[in-house]
């Protein structure tokens, strides 16, 4: 298997896991639907990304770091025709703003350790921080509202499919 | 002189070979045809396959299309363009049972006689009747 095809399988995992995790009224659960609906958002991301690479269209490739947003931009600025049954045209359009901005949220919601001096930020796996003392697990009723799940839900579940298409087009042109 | 149907039926059919090697048995149907009212110097291409897009079916029921130029693995003349097709047969069944517009071309392009099914196994055989 190439890397970029087990990333999008790896993604296609993480979705399904969401989708069982994501149980509605049980808000103590909200975290882990949304850790495994960013993990298949990042993976597909990597994954279409890691083809693009593999095609000679980017000199992006993947790298360690969870946060994705940064390669929506890769995937608008692609030189392309102005047609728009293009596939790279098909490709950006997936990244309209609301979508950047969700991924962006999706970014932000990634467990890092703070700076020095800083609170731990809200995720959806550490314990967090709304004051100095004031420390919040994630699992907590509302650490994530049903609003925020609902938008992160739409948005996995568009990208999944989008990108997944997306790649299958791009493994029938360069196999 | 622009090429058109049925001249690219040799480098199609390369290509659904290298298709069909890389669907390792999931690629149940292709054709490569030449619907009516499409721009002839254009080339297209349907393939059914099994998992084609995670196996989802399109909530806005359109079929997956999309065009795109010359590659190393399939040259193609300035201005020209191959046009793919691409479906599971979950979408393509339901696309046929709530007949979706994009099935027109296909049926458009079998009904002329401009189709020339390059791969198909039993069930891509089952849906090709299907869209007669």
């Amino acid at each position: 298997m190439t890397l970029p095809r087990a990333w999008m399988q790896q993604a296609e995992s993480d979705f399904r896991t969401a989708q069982r995790v994501d149980i509605h009224g049980d808000t103590r659960s909200r975290c882990q639907a949304i850790s495994k609906y960013q993990q298949s958002v990042e993976k597909s991301v990597k994954g279409v990304l890691d083809k693009l690479h593999d095609a000679g269209f980017t000199r992006a490739h993947s790298d360690s770091r969870h946060h994705v947003a940064r390669y929506a931009e890769v995937f608008r600025n692609i030189p392309r025709t102005r047609q728009t049954g293009d596939l790279l045209n098909q490709l950006a359009r997936l990244f309209t703003d609301a979508v950047v901005e969700q991924i962006n949220l999706l970014d932000s919601f990634v467990p890092q350790y703070p700076a020095a001096g800083a609170l731990a930020a809200r995720n959806h796996e550490y314990p967090f921080q709304r004051a100095p003392l004031d420390w919040r697990a994630p699992s907590d009723e509302d650490a994530f509202s049903a609003g925020e799940l609902r938008r992160i839900r739409h948005c996995a579940g568009s990208l999944k499919v989008g990108l997944r298409r997306v790649f299958d087009a791009l493994e029938s042109l360069f196999p | 002189m622009v090429a058109a149907y049925p001249d690219y039926k040799e480098a199609v059919a390369k290509l659904v070979e290298q298709h069909r090697k890389l669907r390792n048995g999931r690629l149940h149907l292709a054709v490569y045809l030449a619907p009516p009212k499409r721009a002839k110097r254009d080339i297209y291409l349907f393939e059914l396959i099994e998992d084609f897009g995670g196996g989802s079916i399109d909530p806005d029921k359109k079929l997956f299309t999309f065009a795109y130029g010359s590659t190393p693995g399939f040259p193609l003349p300035p201005d020209a363009r191959l046009w793919m097709i691409l479906t599971n047969p979950a979408e393509l069944d339901h696309a046929i049972q709530e007949n979706w517009k994009r099935l027109h071309d296909l049926r458009q392009s079998r009904k002329t006689g401009q189709a020339i099914v390059l791969h198909a196994d039993a069930m891509g055989k089952k849906f090709w009747n299907k869209l007669k």
